[in-house]
């Protein structure tokens, strides 16, 4: 086994392969809604980890990107695992429109920080130690196809669950921050639709006939709001309401968007929980209603072992010469919160370093993909 | 009743006349806002009315047509008020798009029920009393061309209730009803607007910073909808609610429009102040409630006389093997409000049968429109020399 210098030379010498790598995922269009485009990535690192030694499997969903995952080694003992997502936020025509550009050290073009940099740093420290001869692991590599649309149409979040069981350590390799912020907890967050279905009527003629949906939707927004709790980190904000069509009607239809953030997996479940029961009963009586869950990210639970893993990471950066890292908590979700639901240890925001994520003026730090994926070959060399 | 038969014949006689008229009124353009179309409706009644010997007057104002006010016959004596509004409420060029048409005994067309077939009715009422030589009664014509907009163009309510008295009674040829009821009372209207104003934040990084205007809407509308008590005959709707722009954001704004249909004009200030101490009262603190009245219209009370018009109705059905009319109560409004007001006996819904008034699906019986024609001849000839009811 080479030592941690030989390693990082060899990540410095692989640059050009690694810039050509990231260009390859970051000019082409696989936003959550294009499954043919994501699908085709997933193909695309599959045929980059198999020449490793893996072995690569997909778990296939019709309306979705596949989820990739890729194995190494003897899996029946403790394995760490490398995850990320391969669909981006872009409609198609982005990449064509704004292609992967290096100017002045910054990276541009459709998810070059969420998060293709990402799945570069990742495949690279994988591909470098590998062929050096490391073997201290067995290794699974969890690739998302649909990430960014919280899973809404497929099974991915319980798949990934399934998929953790047994690990002892993970990294994902989401948008990194450029004050070397790295990640053990993160809100989750979920929304859901609710429609409310009643019986109209004029309100001068026949109104005793009428059922109004506004009003059942009032009784229930009321009971919503009240499962805000900020001492648990659960906050449920009805967000978008309307109903009705003229005053003089009563109103048939009415429908509300409710945002639910918590922090632990308990608390969504509380929500979720209440949900129902507030679908399921009636205040006015011959209104209906129906819920629907449109997105939903896990919380990433801040575990203690997590702490005890970045503890234990800092003091390999500081020994690798690398700069300092700080753990920190952020409001937005990612699949880590999975893996954390399964009690493995969890650092996330591991990728490629830049801001302004989902948004044309994402940008990536371009020193920061060398600089990372050393960082996780030398996670891997000495944790 | 020599006088009714020969003005039934006359009605048999001139159907296609009739039509005529109705279907030039219908192709006028007097639709919410357009004023030379409520000016050429008030032109075309009040030549028609000219030629019966009516003298006219006209009030003018600057968004809406002239009110036509016609007079004929000694106006000392206790006179017959007969009225209507020529204006619809569609958009400009409606009739252009949906020209007046008769199908499988139905008549379309904008305004085709509300009410330019009762205008029709009213005129061919008086030309069919003309043709029978009956046209020595004191009668005044009071048509009007912004009802559909409640009036906001014009002094339209005090003006009927001005006009009114004097008169005996009055008959309203509002859109008739299928069931051949006619209208002895209306219920009031008072529509407002609620908006409360609260303070947004991104529910993930500061939730505890919102305010949410939906939330403290949703504790107001139930307070509101409280108030509705069918036992007094009033009923308060929220019927359009609007709240919010994304899940993820604390609503700053949120706003409903309501409706209170009322049936005793004395309830209005009680539920009023009802509504204002709703909104006087906060439920998620720094939110503020602004309460706006949109508009309304007046009850039209049941008054006794209205039912001795009904019975006169009912004779002159029976006595010409027509379907006996019944009394309706009805929940929308219109200007018979303003006779009743002036306690002046009303009749109202004489105009021509139908329904799916303010859509575009709305339709016309053109067999009641002939009927309706004979009925209201009828009931002139029953009350003109009648003193009071």
């Amino acid at each position: 086994m080479k030592t941690m210098q030989d390693i990082f030379a060899a990540i410095d010498s692989a640059k050009p392969a690694m810039m050509e790598t990231w260009r390859s995922l970051v000019d082409r269009d696989c936003g959550s809604g294009n499954k043919a485009g994501v699908d085709a990535v997933g193909q695309d690192i599959k045929a980059f980890l198999e020449p490793l030694g893996f072995k690569v499997r997909f778990h296939k969903y019709e309306q979705a990107g596949n989820m990739l995952v890729a194995e190494y080694g003897d899996m029946t003992k403790p394995f760490v695992i490398l995850t990320g997502h391969m669909d981006t936020v872009f409609a198609d025509g982005t990449a064509a429109e704004r292609p992967f550009t290096v100017k002045d050290g910054r990276v541009t073009g459709p998810g070059v920080l969420d998060m293709k940099g990402g799945i570069t740093v990742m495949l690279y420290a994988v591909k470098t130690l590998l062929e050096a001869g490391w073997d201290r692991y067995p290794l699974k590599i969890i690739l998302a196809g649909d990430e960014e649309v919280g899973h809404g149409w497929s099974d991915a979040a319980s798949d990934y669950r399934k998929e953790a069981k047994g690990a002892c350590m993970a990294f994902n390799y989401e948008t990194g921050f450029i004050d070397d912020g790295i990640v053990l907890e993160r809100k989750g967050c979920a929304q859901y639709r609710f429609d409310f279905h009643g019986v109209g009527a004029h309100a001068g003629n026949n109104p005793e006939d009428g059922r109004s949906a506004v009003k059942e939707l009032c009784h229930k927004a009321l009971e919503m709001e009240a499962l805000t709790d900020f001492a648990e980190g659960t906050t449920v904000n009805v967000g978008v309401i309307s109903g009705g069509t003229v005053p003089n009607a009563i109103p048939e239809n009415a429908w509300c968007r409710v945002d639910v953030r918590f922090k632990t997996m308990a608390g969504i479940e509380r929500v979720e929980k209440a949900f129902k029961e507030i679908t399921d009963e009636t205040y006015i009586d011959g209104v209906t209603t129906a819920c629907r869950c449109e997105v939903k990210m896990g919380a990433m639970e801040r575990l203690a072992s997590s702490e005890a893993l970045f503890e234990k990471a800092q003091a390999v950066a500081a020994e690798a010469g690398l700069p300092a890292m700080k753990a920190i908590a952020v409001g937005g979700g990612s699949d880590s919160a999975y893996v954390t639901a399964e009690g493995v240890p969890t650092l996330c925001a591991m990728g490629v370093k830049g801001q302004y994520n989902h948004t044309v003026r994402e940008w990536a730090e371009e020193s920061s993909l060398t600089e990372r994926a050393k960082l996780s070959a030398a996670l891997l060399m000495k944790l | 009743m020599e006088a009714r038969d020969t003005a039934y014949q006359w009605v048999d006689a001139h159907r296609n006349d009739m039509i005529d008229l109705w279907k030039e009124m219908v192709t006028i353009d007097s639709g919410i806002g357009v004023k030379e179309g409520g000016m050429a409706m008030g032109n075309l009644c009040a030549g028609i009315l000219e030629d019966l010997g009516f003298s006219i007057r006209r009030v003018s104002y600057e968004k809406c047509g002239d009110t036509i006010i016609a007079e004929r016959g000694d106006m000392t004596k206790p006179y017959i008020i007969l009225m209507g509004h020529m204006d619809t409420v569609f958009f400009r060029g409606e009739p252009e798009r949906r020209p007046f048409t008769i199908r499988d005994g139905k008549a379309y067309g904008p305004g085709v029920l509300d009410m330019k077939g009762g205008v029709a009715i009213l005129l061919s009422a008086l030309r069919a009393l003309d043709a029978a030589g009956v046209s020595d009664f004191p009668v005044k014509v009071i048509l009007v061309a912004d009802e559909e907009p409640a009036h906001c163009f014009s002094d339209a309510p005090q003006l009927i209730e001005k006009e009114a008295k004097g008169a005996k009674c009055a008959f309203n040829f509002e859109t008739g009803f299928t069931d051949n009821s006619l209208v002895v009372q209306r219920k009031g209207c008072w529509r407002f607007f609620v908006e409360v104003f609260g303070r947004g934040c991104h529910v993930g990084n500061d939730p505890e910073n919102g305010r949410s205007a939906i939330l403290e809407m949703a504790h107001k509308i139930i307070e509101i909808e409280k108030l509705t008590d069918f036992s007094k005959a009033y009923n308060v709707n929220v019927g359009t609610i609007e709240g919010g722009t994304v899940a993820n954001a604390a609503p700053a704004y949120c706003k409903v429009e309501c409706d209170f249909r009322y049936t005793h004009p004395e309830d209005l200030p009680v539920l009023r102040q009802k509504v204002a101490d709703v909104c006087a009262k906060t439920w998620v603190p720094d939110t503020v409630t602004k309460l706006t009245d949109s508009f309304g219209f007046a009850v039209m009370p049941r008054l006794e006389g209205n039912m001795k018009l009904l019975e006169v109705a009912q004779e002159v059905a029976a006595e010409s093997g027509f379907p006996r009319p019944e009394a309706r109560l009805c929940g929308g409004g219109s200007d018979a409000a303003y006779t009743t007001a002036a306690g002046v006996p009303t009749l109202c819904a004489t105009g021509v049968e139908g329904a799916r008034n303010h859509t575009v699906e709305e339709w016309a019986d053109v067999e009641s429109f002939f009927l309706r024609v004979k009925q209201m001849a009828g009931i002139l000839l029953k009350v003109k020399d009648r003193e009071s009811f």
